[in-house]
């Protein structure tokens, strides 16, 4: 038996990994609502959150956990004064579906992953939309609701592109280094 | 056989796992729905950290917003100009006219001794934060460290009421917007002194209602804050009655709510709280089981709060 102390370190551990890229899922959460800023988003900023959470469990999954998404919307739930558990059970049940679908999707063409995107942003907008509906009795500006899912199915490739870039430049980076 | 088995546990307790922070996620919305203190005071505490974070955040993204605005300033300069020049004389007619009225006021209120309510100070603050989806209409703003500012003090623009702060912290405060599902503004008609109430719609409008039968709104009829319930002040401009279907009425605010920079926070010169009810049975009176007058009859908000 091998006591904590003089175990090796675990180098390989995804945890550090992890938190790091729950920071930076936190870092989109302030620039999806920064967008918000301009009078062309009012209401409806694009879900950049949520590429983030489809693109990284498509393509690396183990690298983001569910925790991980939950304190995303939980933390967006708390700094935009929005109703809270509802960000945050979206994203997981996004992440859900998408884990779900990701043996077929990992392999197809890009059409297919925005096509299964934008199903996905229809599914997170209905859920809120319906969690809305149950606690005020009554839908908010739909027009808003179809612009914001729009907004974010149309721009999905700018930041897939964004998001497959850095990967790209990551993988890049580590190959260099350990040269 | 031993490594599939493995597995398998591995794969359910995953599974397992996935499912509980739903369940999470479902508490908390129930949570979320009770109005908890311990939430608020979260949503304050993690809004009043991260604020200067998102300010810096946002300050690129504001810099765009202004680029694109001066360029298309720039495009119509021509027809600014003589937009300008148009309403410049309108308002010069408009000033004279003011005058007149202004003149005709002063004595009026020598005649009844009627007293401007100077019970406010205005507190200029930055809007830092607008709303990002239809869900939820609330503003971030950051002003100066002042502990006059409270729970239910107005928040207006030189064009009107934008609406009132829900949650403050020393140097950031949150206000709903009038278009907010939640927000509830007792209004009166400036043509008709009918009393009503503004309810957001997390929409464009608000709508107007407990009007009486009677009332009779009319298109583009300016509709003010009434004052009831001492909270807000009397007379800040709310908005216009634009559509009027089947005596239901809706309310365009007079402020452009997707353009809000900057804003003033109406607080009480001597620094008192509005007193906002914070639980039912503070102010609830139940009816008295022997009296047959009716009790809405000289009702006055001012009992209630």
């Amino acid at each position: 038996m091998v006591s904590p102390l003089e175990r090796p370190a675990d180098l390989d551990s995804p945890l550090p990994q992890q938190v790091l890229l729950a920071f930076f899922g936190c870092f989109l959460v302030l620039i999806e609502g920064a967008f918000a800023q301009w009078t062309v988003f009012f209401a409806a900023a694009p879900m950049i959150t949520l590429v983030y959470i489809y693109y990284m469990n498509l393509f690396h999954a183990s690298r983001l956990s569910v925790l991980a998404v939950f304190i995303m919307g939980l933390f967006s739930e708390l700094m935009f004064w929005q109703a809270l558990g509802v960000n945050a059970t979206s994203f997981c049940l996004a992440t859900l579906l998408t884990r779900l679908r990701a043996p077929q999707l990992v392999h197809a063409d890009f059409l297919e992953i925005w096509s299964a995107f934008s199903l996905l942003v229809i599914f997170v907008c209905v859920f809120r939309l319906v969690a809305y509906a149950v606690f005020y009795i009554s839908v908010p500006d739909i027009e808003a609701v179809f612009l914001q899912a729009g907004m974010t199915i149309l721009l999905f490739p700018v930041f897939y592109v964004l998001l497959f870039s850095a990967a790209s430049a990551r993988k890049f980076l580590e190959t260099r280094l350990l040269q | 056989m031993a490594v599939p088995a493995k597995r398998k546990r591995g794969s359910q307790s995953k599974r397992f796992y996935h499912l509980a922070v739903i369940l999470l996620g479902f508490v908390l919305i129930f949570l979320g729905k009770a109005d908890l203190f311990a939430v608020r005071t979260a949503q304050t505490g993690v809004s009043g950290i991260f604020a200067p974070m998102f300010d810096f955040i946002a300050a690129p993204v504001r810099a765009v917003e202004t680029m694109f605005e001066g360029m298309r300033t720039a495009a119509s300069l021509r027809e600014e100009t003589v937009r300008l020049r148009v309403e410049n004389e309108r308002l010069k007619r408009w000033q004279r006219r003011a005058e007149i009225l202004e003149s005709e006021n002063r004595q009026l209120r020598t005649v009844l001794g009627a007293v401007i309510p100077a019970d406010r100070q205005a507190v200029t603050a930055r809007a830092i934060a607008a709303p990002g989806s239809s869900f939820s209409h609330a503003l971030l703003i950051a002003h100066a460290a002042d502990d006059r500012i409270h729970r239910g003090d107005p928040v207006v623009t030189a064009d009107g009421l934008v609406g009132y702060i829900i949650e403050t912290s020393k140097k950031h405060s949150w206000v709903l917007l009038l278009s907010d599902v939640n927000s509830r503004i007792p209004v009166l008609l400036s043509s008709s002194s009918w009393p009503g109430l503004a309810i957001g719609q997390n929409g464009n409008m608000l709508s107007l209602s407990f009007l009486p039968l009677e009332a009779q709104p009319r298109e583009n009829e300016l509709v003010l804050t009434s004052g009831h319930g001492d909270v807000l002040p009397p007379g800040l401009p709310v908005g216009r009655v634009v559509a009027s279907t089947n005596h239901e009425f809706m309310i365009q605010p007079v402020v452009d709510l997707r353009k809000i920079s900057f804003v003033s926070v109406l607080v009480r010169s001597d620094g008192t709280d509005a007193q906002l009810p914070n639980r039912f049975d503070e102010f609830f009176t139940p009816m008295p089981e022997k009296d047959e007058r009716r009790l809405l009859e000289g009702f006055s908000p001012k009992d209630v709060f």
